[in-house]
């Protein structure tokens, strides 16, 4: 997939909706670009791109960055029928060209319209060219699906981050948690979700930690207040739409504190003393720059 | 040469966390709601595909006012949320499906389907409750809209949708050819919807909200129009609502019936499919429905 052909494709819809007032102004006259536009051939290439857009997100597992991992089978089978769906239509016109049938129903597409909505609404016939338009301009409205899938390509926006975590609506931290914990025993940090930390700090106010060490991951942003940086990583139930972060205040680290929203894995204890609404404290060991992990968030 | 104008923009908003943050979200909206969105074409193609023109008005209640709460249960058996509702409600409608009982499966199908009970039931372990609410909430808002849809409905604001169905030599060709038609029309207008809760999420700091957490009736509306901004998946919002710890149960339902029912993605979803005069009114309507009907449940079961 070429940039070339987004943007013949882009700048053939610009040019149709400019085409789009010549039709509606006059719709007796038939427009070239108009039919070639609305034809079945755009609206096919819409969908096999949004198909494409879908499978490949799949296939790289960059989907996970937008929504929970478990929907990675239901969006590919969504981009294999949005594909079968274009090819489909894409191939029944082709075929009704040759017969030159189908493709005249295709031509005569928005007379068939009026045609269809004199025998419904006989007393509006002036309405009826409104509607044509008004037909036309729900499948030109498909154009804007190449917005997001654009976007995945060319941007590729990168998950939810500090900035998200500074207008997040609430935080699962401290004031949240589920049952209680046993003990931790051993002297090997214990890898955790941050979730997992935030509630055990909250349950019996973190008895259960016992000293043992802890070790997190989460990227980095800024502390409210006080030294130190914050650790924190959103769980999302279906989409970054619905991010709530899960987040520690890391003190007691003495080395260069990595750049905001960049990732790191973090050894270190639980120390009590934060406030009711402040994130758990969490005395910093070491702190190892990571990659970004596949999965962005914690499950839910 | 356009090449490069992403290549800009790329590191533009790579640059700028309030824009990353911005497509992030609306990339989010857009992806989780791909698979219900096709799920709700595929059926919506084959109502117009294989259904007899008078199939669904035979299969309900002569009668508007009894056809209303029979489509309302009948929603409990789409297991999807709401965006692939609206391609179904408009395809019903223009096969001849009465106005008011295609509405109330509108509105019900996203909020009382199975997943989304399961969903809640997981999202509040304490709570069983919560589901019943739930239930019994969007159920009831669902059949009172319908209702008032009777009293005060007028056809006209639905001409949009009743616009009759192209005719197809084969079956194939009509299904084909409506799933990519209500996909682009549904889609498109899904992006305009995830684009505003994208940008609303990106400028307006949610935080400020739990500073009304315990102004009674404001904090029910606080969450209703919290629901409606945020924009989320039916099937998701239960885990929000859990986590809205510091408000009432009875304001996190107002939440979770007014979601699947009103927000910003699914008001630009229902203006491409029924026409704005429709929405215009519809939307408030359902809102102030929802609100009272959550709170009334609220009041007697939370």
């Amino acid at each position: 997939m070429s940039s070339d052909l987004f943007d013949q494709e882009v700048s053939t819809d610009v040019r149709a909706l400019l085409q789009h007032d010549d039709v509606d102004a006059a719709p007796a006259a038939p427009n070239p670009f108009a039919r070639h536009t609305f034809g079945s051939g755009a609206p096919a290439l819409v969908c096999a791109l949004v198909g494409i857009c879908l499978v490949r997100l799949v296939t790289a597992g960059h989907y996970k960055r937008y929504v929970r991992v478990g929907m990675g089978p239901i969006l590919m089978i969504s981009g294999f029928v949005l594909i079968l769906a274009a090819a489909v239509t894409w191939w029944s016109s082709r075929r009704g060209r040759s017969d030159s049938h189908e493709h005249e129903h295709e031509l005569v597409d928005g007379h068939e319209l009026v045609d269809g909505h004199e025998l419904v609404d006989g007393h509006e016939l002036v309405d009826g060219r409104e509607r044509d338009h008004d037909d036309h301009g729900r499948i030109a409205v498909g154009w804007l699906l190449l917005i997001p899938v654009l976007t995945v390509f060319a941007i590729a926006p990168p998950g939810l981050g500090s900035f998200a975590l500074s207008r997040a609506l609430a935080s699962t931290s401290v004031q949240k948690g589920s049952g209680s914990f046993a003990d931790l025993t051993g002297t090997d940090p214990v890898g955790m979700l941050l979730k997992e930390f935030d509630e055990r700090a909250f349950d019996r106010a973190g008895v259960s930690f016992a000293g043992v060490p802890v070790s997190v991951v989460g990227f980095v942003a800024k502390a409210p207040h006080g030294d130190g940086f914050i650790v924190a990583r959103f769980q999302i139930a279906c989409c970054a739409a619905d991010g709530r972060a899960n987040l520690a205040h890391v003190t007691g680290y003495t080395g260069t504190v990595p750049p905001v929203d960049s990732w790191v894995q973090i050894t270190g204890s639980f120390h009590a003393g934060a406030g009711p609404q402040e994130a758990p404290l969490l005395v910093a060991a070491t702190v190892t720059p990571i990659a970004q992990p596949s999965d962005p968030y914690e499950p839910n | 040469m356009a090449a490069s104008a992403f290549e800009l923009v790329a590191v533009g908003v790579g640059g700028h966390p309030a824009l990353a943050n911005w497509a992030t979200v609306f990339v989010a909206v857009c992806i989780q709601a791909m698979p219900f969105l096709v799920l709700g074409v595929l059926v919506s193609g084959s109502i117009a595909a294989f259904l007899p023109p008078d199939a669904v008005a035979n299969m309900l209640p002569k009668r508007p006012v009894f056809a209303v709460p029979v489509a309302a249960i009948a929603g409990v058996a789409l297991p999807g949320c709401e965006c692939g509702s609206v391609p179904i409600a408009g395809r019903l409608i223009s096969r001849g499906a009465p106005s008011a009982a295609a509405l109330t499966f509108l509105l019900a199908a996203p909020a009382v389907n199975p997943v989304v009970l399961v969903a809640t039931a997981v999202a509040f372990p304490g709570h069983p409750e919560m589901v019943l609410a739930r239930f019994v909430a969007g159920l009831v808002a669902s059949i009172a809209v319908g209702w008032i849809w009777i009293r005060i409905g007028h056809e006209d604001w639905l001409l949009k949708a009743r616009r009759p169905t192209h005719q197809h030599d084969n079956r194939l060709d009509a299904f084909t050819h409506t799933v990519q038609h209500d996909f682009l029309q549904a889609g498109g207008y899904l992006v305009i919807g995830a684009a505003m809760s994208a940008t609303l999420q990106t400028i307006v700091p949610l935080r400020i909200l739990g500073s009304v957490a315990s102004l009674g009736w404001i904090s029910l509306l606080a969450l209703g129009l919290l629901a409606v901004v945020l924009a989320v998946c039916s099937e998701a919002d239960a885990f929000i609502a859990a986590g809205l710890s510091q408000f009432s149960l009875t304001s996190r339902l107002v939440f979770m019936t007014v979601g699947p029912m009103v927000d910003v993605k699914l008001i630009a979803l229902q203006a491409g499919t029924f026409g704005r005069s429709f929405t215009l009114r519809f939307a408030p309507v359902t809102f102030v429905v929802c609100v009272l009907a959550a709170t009334a449940v609220g009041l007697v079961l939370l």
